[in-house]
């Protein structure tokens, strides 16, 4: 029964990665592969993981395995939203078929850092103001 | 079919192909962001295979490289785009395009 279950989470984990790498691999632009890329490794990784608690059994193990997985978790999406913000500050590309960009004018492009709410609001009505004036 | 054989015949196989597609993707890539996460990726499918191994030949020293692992890809990511965000930065301060 323990093996069919080992046997069931480790195929589900490996399944997952290998359509994580498909999707890297074919997607059209970086920040459509970084999506790709951390929600699939987060999940397979951990239903892997989770097969080698199964497996061995024993509680020392197990907790070992918990603090990998829960490592993951917290750590896979803050280095890849750092990576995406890096990506956004060095401008490149997105796919043409982007619909919306929601951190645009929201971001300072030189430090990385989101610009604080009443800026954006600033700016906004200087470029009211400006139209006003053409 | 055993675990033993699931594994080796159905898990590895999957992981080492995921890990030949990410390898095309670390050497194709268009910028410098696109061989990072892919190599970020590399290394967390590592983890995956690592804990494949550690079911079938029943080492549980295994899981321990496993956080070693985990840790590392964390850091070097971020190193990364902190190092990159800085780059730009002194670009600009400078004028070196």
């Amino acid at each position: 029964m323990a093996e069919i279950l080992v046997i069931a989470l480790l195929l589900i984990g490996a399944l997952v990665i290998l359509i994580a790498s498909i999707g890297l691999l074919r997607m059209p632009d970086v920040y459509l592969r970084m999506s790709s890329a951390t929600i699939a490794a987060t999940f397979g990784v951990a239903s892997m993981l989770l097969a080698v608690a199964i497996h061995f059994g024993s509680l020392g193990q197990a907790l070992h395995v918990l603090g990998v997985i829960v490592f993951l978790i917290l750590s896979v999406p803050v280095g890849s939203h750092m990576l995406g913000i890096a990506a956004y500050v060095a401008e490149l590309p997105m796919w043409k078929g982007t619909v919306t960009d929601q951190l645009k004018d929201k971001i300072n492009l030189e430090t990385g850092c989101v610009k604080p709410q009443r800026e954006v609001q600033s700016e906004k009505e200087e470029d009211i103001a400006e139209e006003d004036e053409l | 079919m055993s675990l033993d054989q699931w594994i080796l015949y159905v898990i590895l196989p999957m992981m080492a192909l995921s890990m030949v597609l990410i390898t095309i993707r670390v050497l194709r890539g268009p910028s410098l962001m696109d061989r990072v996460v892919a190599l970020d990726l590399l290394v967390i499918v590592s983890i995956g295979g690592l804990s494949a191994y550690a079911v079938l030949y029943d080492m549980d020293v295994l899981i321990d490289i496993t956080l070693v692992l985990a840790l590392i890809a964390f850091l070097s990511s971020v190193g990364f785009a902190v190092y990159h965000m800085r780059s730009k930065k002194e670009k600009d301060r400078f004028d070196l395009h």
